[in-house]
């Protein structure tokens, strides 16, 4: 946590950091509400992180793949569990217990249907040497594509999990803690530790940042650079839709376009956080969350965009590789 | 050779005598059959068809030429300029979206002093065009809507109230009117609360909004929003009340966040009483087109269409041929004369070629038009009565 170190010694952050804990002193619950809120922006940016850390290019098509985790789960849910809007819920979170059954079958679909998509779309660009932003253009057009097809399958409507309406945890200093958004913060960090240490101190770990690292000089290591990249793409896909499934469960609403509505904060917390680092996602995404939310106390709080793209700025000025990024790389 | 030169003669021929086909009354119109409000246009269209077929009934002879203006500035632009520089039209009705209205109406029929009437553009802003008396609407003002919720508000007894509404001009004109006009009455408004759509949640705004502790909120926004805030501020322990406008009159958003919690509360839409007009209206369109008229503004439509061919009449009959003003619309449209509804168009056009004043009382509403070419029609007062949105029967005006 040395990088964290230099961070302090700079004086303009210095001084972000003491308006950050100023604004928070004076109005605590919004403090609360930017931790939890920030932490579901972490949920989704993690696996954003690991694919355009590992290959490469901003993939604009993760928002999409979250959301058709929600209607994948929803209609699993439908088909194999018909009467699970009666059965109970969880403990004090609103979800049921077959949401926890159909979750790990719908985030294996959509693995898998990442993993398809790099056969198909991705390994074939990789081939012709497509430059990255080439790449990010295919998968935006891919975004599109999804999305289109929600909207041809599921209807432009909204729908809803199968719930059981919960009161939130009324705290003092009008703190007010949603159970279901605890749990997805919860989620946000034992998730961004296990993928961290993966990533840091395993030797698929090791493989995966050589792969990333040099291409070429990891295949003469004996390293089978194909197989490697599938299993990003199928890791990128698990941590989309586990994010997806949780984010629809706690705003108790999936539409259409909720994965693509929530991907600028999710590119900013990648970027704040340092492109590729499990952590740094983490910390860039409720790092957002907080300056976003704490903003509200004095300002229009339809100006929250605004503000979290002027901290990316301050931290991009001062650490152009983000919070936790590796200063070697280059995007 | 000779087959080619046929070819072109005739070709010609049929395009001159298109062009010169008609020397009547024209109006376009210009409805989205594309885009965002793609659903919307098409039944439009058939109510100013209706309409137009029922002025030729009675003795006119108008023709409807149709555009398309795509829920989008651009191509509606380009498709007025079509109507108004080649097609001729004498008058259009359109667009629906405020934001496309208003950008044909200063790129286009303003500077060619064409008259238009929206059926459908609800916004303010367009009150205080800039427009030389060439822009019209037979809908009523999202002004008339916050006038008459803050009165509603105020009448069941509330008195410190905080809006919750969508950044965008819809929502801020209502809320801005609605707690101006609160505030004047008495009521005090603590919180204006602004928010972007499709939030995965709204804990601090709901923050803001609930912080003077009000006893109703105000939800200013489209379903998928509210749905998302409504229940945030319900499980998050607000247990005052709520009223709604008519982007929140919503049934399905009701049904999934429990409609039991909201029974009894209020809300307001643009909306007409039921009328001789409305009923003929009805039954007219279900005759000519098999279903009744269910989806917003056709009646506007028809209104307009209406309303525009009576004015090339009066102006037919005072020999300016046909071309119309706000003069000639403000003499068929309001007090005095007779008065005459949807059915009457045979006896309408009669008055006016004898010379005789009209008042043409339409479908969605009188249809008075005043100096700002607004209408002032009503205001419908709903509640949710048994779990479902129950018209309380009243339509007030500010």
């Amino acid at each position: 946590m040395k990088k964290l170190d230099i961070l302090l010694d700079n004086k303009i952050l210095s001084l972000i950091i003491i308006v950050i804990c100023l604004a928070s002193f004076l109005k605590p619950w919004l403090l609360i509400n930017g931790i939890l809120i920030g932490s579901l922006y972490s949920l989704g940016s993690i696996g954003l992180s690991l694919i355009y850390g590992n290959l490469k290019f901003a993939n604009m098509a993760h928002g999409d793949f979250m959301t058709l985790s929600s209607y994948i789960a929803l209609t699993l849910m439908m088909f194999l569990f018909p009467n699970s809007e009666n059965s109970t819920s969880v403990g004090p979170f609103t979800f049921k217990y077959e949401l926890l059954m159909v979750m790990p079958l719908a985030v294996i679909i959509i693995g898998f249907m990442a993993v398809i998509l790099d056969k198909l779309i991705f390994k074939k660009l990789r081939k012709l040497n497509a430059t990255s932003a080439a790449i990010a253009l295919c998968s935006l057009g891919l975004a599109v594509s999804i999305r289109g097809l929600i909207q041809f399958i599921w209807g432009t409507d909204s729908a809803r999990f199968p719930r059981e309406s919960k009161l939130f945890w009324d705290l003092p200093f009008r703190i007010k803690i949603p159970p279901d958004m605890f749990f997805c913060s919860v989620v946000a960090v034992i998730i961004a530790i296990i993928f961290y240490l993966v990533l840091f101190k395993t030797t698929l770990g090791k493989a995966i940042r050589a792969t990333s690292d040099n291409p070429d000089l990891a295949r003469i290591t004996g390293i089978n650079t194909d197989r490697i990249i599938l299993y990003i793409w199928f890791i990128g896909g698990i941590l989309a839709a586990t994010a997806g499934i949780l984010i629809s469960v706690q705003q108790a609403l999936i539409t259409p376009v909720m994965g693509w509505k929530i991907l600028i904060p999710l590119f900013a917390a990648v970027i704040v956080g340092g492109i590729g680092n499990p952590i740094g996602a983490l910390i860039g995404g409720i790092l957002i969350g907080i300056t976003g939310e704490l903003a509200t106390g004095w300002i229009n709080p339809s100006y929250k965009p605004a503000v979290y793209f002027f901290v990316l700025l301050i931290v991009l000025l001062l650490r152009p590789n983000g919070i936790l990024g590796n200063k070697g790389r280059q995007f | 050779m000779n087959m080619k030169k046929i070819l072109i003669l005739v070709t010609s021929a049929l395009f001159v005598l298109s062009a010169c086909s008609s020397g009547g009354a024209k109006i376009g119109t210009l409805l989205d059959e594309t885009g965002d409000l793609g659903a919307y246009g098409p039944p439009i269209q058939n109510g100013v068809d209706l309409a137009v077929g029922l002025i030729n009934d009675a003795g006119g002879d108008v023709t409807v030429i149709h555009a398309d203006s795509g829920t989008s500035p651009n191509i509606a632009t380009e498709a007025a300029g079509k109507l108004i520089e080649i097609d001729k039209v004498n008058g259009i009705v359109g667009s629906l979206s405020s934001g496309v209205t208003m950008a044909v109406a200063e790129a286009k029929t303003i500077p060619a002093g064409t008259v238009i009437i929206s059926p459908a553009s609800t916004s303010p802003a367009i009150s205080v065009l800039d427009d030389n008396d060439t822009v019209f609407r037979t809908t009523v003002s999202d002004a008339a809507q916050g006038v008459v919720l803050a009165r509603l508000a105020i009448e069941k007894g509330y008195t410190n109230c905080s809006t919750l509404y969508v950044n965008n001009p819809y929502g801020k004109g209502l809320s801005d009117i609605f707690s101006t006009t609160f505030e004047s009455l008495g009521g005090s408004c603590g919180a204006q609360v602004p928010h972007e759509q499709e939030q995965p949640s709204y804990k601090s705004e709901i923050d803001k909004a609930i912080g003077n502790e009000p006893d109703v909120i105000v939800a200013m926004s489209y379903p998928k929003s509210a749905a998302v805030y409504l229940r945030e501020l319900i499980e998050g322990g607000y247990s005052g009340d709520f009223m709604f406008v008519d982007g929140t009159k919503n049934q399905d958003m009701f049904d999934e966040l429990g409609v039991a919690q909201f029974e009894g509360m209020h809300g307001t839409a643009p909306g007409a009483a039921d009328s001789d007009a409305k009923s003929t209206f009805s039954s007219l369109y279900e005759a000519k087109y098999g279903e009744l008229p269910s989806n917003p503004f056709i009646g506007e439509g028809f209104d307009g269409a209406i309303l525009l061919s009576l004015a090339m009449a009066k102006a037919a009959a005072d020999g300016h041929g046909n071309t119309i003003d706000g003069n000639s619309l403000r003499f068929v449209a309001n007090a005095p004369g007779e008065k005459v509804g949807p059915g009457d168009m045979k006896k309408a056009l009669d008055l006016l070629s004898d010379g005789k004043d009209i008042d043409y009382v339409g479908v969605a509403g009188d249809q008075e038009i005043d100096a700002n070419g607004d209408v002032s029609n009503t205001i419908e007062i709903w509640s949710i009565d048994g779990g479902k949105i129950t018209s309380s029967g009243r339509f007030e005006s500010p």
